[in-house]
């Protein structure tokens, strides 16, 4: 009986070794016909040669291209030029045209749009809004100007400052306007129209910030794909986010914060050198960056009353201009537009209404000059 | 009882004997297996993730649900789960099975999708909202381009009397409803010319094995593309680099046949090298080029272009342009993309299936000069989010 037992034991063994061969076979056909994938490594090679091609200089190689080709056009007298006085000759806007202005220095490839070329004429007018002088001039015609300029004193008391530049004038123009606005609470949201013109214009800037550049995307006015914030947080801290907006290597980055600085930092000195800081991070994460930084606004009347630390903010303010135009930051002053009216109720945030003042004064002040 | 007789009954009851133990052992053979094989999380063959042990919960054995997620455990974890599947699908190769899961198994090798003919109201209502669209933007030059499948190109290929409703007779209703909206700014271009003359040239215009086209096949649709929109594509010399040589794509993990047969992938880089960065707008990251290595070694190599699908890529070239292209698109021409590259300054592409911008905004601020439309014609028949993008009519403040 045991050797009976021991043939079928043998037999079992054998057909069950024999199932395992069948099945390795085909595991072994499986892994030869079909599993694994093949990419070519000299392919692969190419692919991570594209990959890690240095993206700054690339990006200069792609908008080099766009500004050189781009026409640079300013306002050129048609006429004989009357000399104004306090200008030699040589001050004409054809000569501005090959940037041998005297005492400007006109460098496009850094600041394409913020050309602050002197008015020779201040009858001449080829913007498309019409342009009230604010000067002690008479009022300017507003068709572009074809016919011979007026030959009569263009001033009238010889102004002993050196004439507005037109960037001042269309400052100057814009506050009146919009301050008459604020003033009777009538700021219409942006067309269709402006939204794109919005949209277009800082399709390579970067909003960053803290809660008050969250406002930004929050109201729709940008894709907030463009917007980096982080809620609440110093200088110091949104340092650490610098990284996320250097991965899009933007052309602008207009930076907008607010009052948790006036916590944070002590001092006005203090957040001026984490702003030094923060700049400095800025431009060497992206270089060739331009920087804008917007007014540390003040809290509301209300709320300053009871916050002695807020109610400082001014100084710090002045401290942020101070400290911008030491580094090269192009400050952007946004305290005209504030009112008491339009603060949220935490007396800090700014509604809407001066979020639609505050883009259009930056689209202005972006708008390359005509 | 006879000798003989005893004989039978010796060797029947030896037999079953037998069967009987080898019966058992393999239980617990596979038993043993069961219970040491290491658990997978994620099949790269199927392109899912795998069941893993359920929770036991009084609620889970009460509803049923239990023993369902552990029959599914049970399956997805069977040892060496891959040579089983296999050895299914060899098995249906060996009896002539030649459709699953809405694939054909054609001749050549060639893995041939269906197209079905289910619903023709979606695709005119994205054909209504395409003109729609377009009808806002009468100064912009447009081009809508369907490329044909492999069903239709390839249906030779096919097997005999294969069920398959013809692309050719819908592309023609298409064709006359585009054109009886009579847009002056729009242009219709068919590659199916070409595709035929080329595909009897023995050239390879779809993959074996995947629903796109080959790199070659976008080479002609580009070619055909520039013809219409006036571009200098003859004078552009391409390189070929080759960057994958066993391309196993979508359509054999959606049907669970094997193709024997080893498609390539290549790439056709400008020559002379263009300066190009892709901007993955609501991604936030800005990379140079337009390929990426970390596709290509993923499940689906075709993600060697652009890493996949986003819904909004904006690419800037150097190339000496004023011409900036907007294209509406499905994943084939994530392929063809790299061959416009040379001609537009800026080229945006928009992926309708993610996208959730405005596309009027963008429209009016990227100052497009061009707008394409390219899709394959499965997609387009079955996709809805092209008219879903394009609807709105007026931005709303």
């Amino acid at each position: 009986m045991n050797n009976h037992y021991k043939k079928l034991m043998r037999k079992s063994l054998h057909m069950i070794l024999g199932a395992i061969g069948f099945f390795l076979f085909v595991s072994l056909l499986y892994i030869f016909s079909v599993s694994g994938k093949k990419p070519v490594q000299a392919g692969v090679d190419v692919v991570k040669q594209i990959e890690a091609q240095n993206l700054p200089a690339l990006l200069q190689e792609i908008r080099q291209k766009e500004v050189t080709e781009v026409e640079v056009t300013l306002p050129v007298p048609d006429g004989p030029s009357v000399p104004v006085p306090g200008w030699t000759d040589d001050e004409t806007g054809a000569s501005a045209q090959n940037g041998e202005t005297e005492g400007k220095t006109l460098n496009f490839n850094d600041f394409p749009d913020l050309t602050d070329i002197p008015v020779i004429q201040v009858t001449e007018s080829q913007t498309d809004a019409p342009a009230q002088v604010e000067t002690q001039t008479d009022p300017v015609p507003t068709e572009p100007v074809t016919e011979p300029p007026q030959t009569e004193p263009v001033t009238d008391p010889i102004p002993t400052e050196p004439p507005l530049t037109v960037k001042q004038i269309r400052i100057n123009d814009f506050k009146k306007e919009w301050n008459e606005k604020l003033d009777l609470n009538d700021v219409r949201n942006l067309s269709a129209e402006e939204q794109q013109q919005i949209h277009s214009m800082f399709m390579n800037t970067i909003f960053f910030g803290d809660s008050m550049t969250q406002a930004i995307g929050d109201y729709g006015f940008i894709d907030m794909s463009q917007v980096v914030y982080k809620r609440s947080a110093s200088l110091d801290a949104l340092k650490e986010k610098i990284p996320e907006v250097a991965a899009v290597f933007p052309e602008r980055v207009v930076i907008f914060v607010g009052l948790n600085n006036c916590n944070y930092y002590k001092t006005p000195e203090a957040f001026a050198d984490a702003f030094t800081a923060m700049v400095e991070s800025l431009r060497e994460q992206i270089p060739g960056v331009s920087l804008y930084v917007s007014s540390l606004l003040p809290p509301s009347d209300v709320l300053g009353s009871t916050r002695a630390d807020l109610v400082r903010a001014p100084m710090y303010d002045a401290l942020l201009n101070h400290t911008a135009n030491l580094l090269g930051v192009e400050y952007i002053d946004a305290n005209w537009i504030v009112r008491q009216q339009n603060y949220l109720k935490d007396g800090i945030h700014m509604n809407r209404t001066f979020y639609r003042v505050w883009f259009r004064y930056l689209q202005m002040l972006m708008s390359p000059n005509l | 009882m006879t000798d003989r007789e005893a004989r039978e009954r010796a060797r029947k009851l030896r037999f079953f004997r037998l069967l009987g133990i080898v019966f058992l052992m393999m239980i617990f053979l596979l038993s043993f297996l069961r219970l040491v094989w290491p658990r997978k999380s994620y099949s790269a063959q199927e392109r899912r993730s795998l069941a893993q042990l359920p929770e036991m919960t009084t609620e889970n054995l009460k509803n049923g649900t239990f023993s369902n997620a552990m029959e599914d455990y049970l399956a997805d974890q069977f040892p060496a789960r891959n040579v089983w599947v296999y050895l299914d699908e060899l098995r249906g190769h060996i009896m002539g099975e030649k459709y699953s899961q809405g694939v054909y198994r054609s001749g050549s090798g060639y893995l041939i999708e269906e197209f079905k003919r289910k619903d023709d109201a979606r695709a005119a209502k994205t054909t209504k909202a395409v003109i729609d669209y377009l009808r806002e933007y009468p100064d912009i030059r447009a081009y809508f381009m369907l490329i044909p499948n492999a069903s239709w190109i390839l249906k030779d290929k096919l097997p005999k009397g294969a069920p398959i409703d013809s692309q050719e007779e819908w592309y023609a209703s298409w064709e006359q409803e585009v054109r009886n909206a009579g847009l002056s700014n729009l242009t219709v271009v068919s590659p199916v010319q070409t595709f035929i003359d080329e595909t009897k040239l023995d050239k390879q215009i779809y993959y074996r094995t995947d629903h796109h086209w080959t790199t070659y096949g976008a080479y002609v649709g580009a070619k055909t593309l520039a013809a219409s929109m006036d571009l200098p594509f003859e004078n552009q010399n391409w390189k070929q680099v080759q960057v994958h040589s066993r391309f196993q794509g979508t359509l054999m993990s959606k049907s669970g046949f094997y193709s024997r047969t080893a498609d390539a992938i290549e790439l056709y880089l400008p020559e002379p090298e263009i300066a190009c960065v892709t901007n993955y707008k609501e991604q936030q990251k800005t990379l140079p080029g337009l390929y990426s290595s970390e596709g290509l070694a993923g499940d689906d190599p075709y993600e060697v272009f652009f890493g996949g699908n986003y819904p909004w890529l904006n690419i800037s070239t150097n190339a000496k342009s004023n011409r900036k292209l907007l294209i509406f698109k499905d994943s084939y021409a994530n392929a063809m993309i790299g061959f416009l590259c040379p001609f537009f300054s800026e080229i945006h592409v928009v992926d309708p299936r993610y996208y959730t911008g405005d596309i009027r905004t963008l429209t009016a601020s990227a100052g497009i000069t061009d707008i394409c439309f390219l899709y394959n014609i499965n997609t387009y028949y079955e996709d809805g989010s092209l008219s879903l993008i394009l609807e709105g009519g007026e931005a709303d403040e």
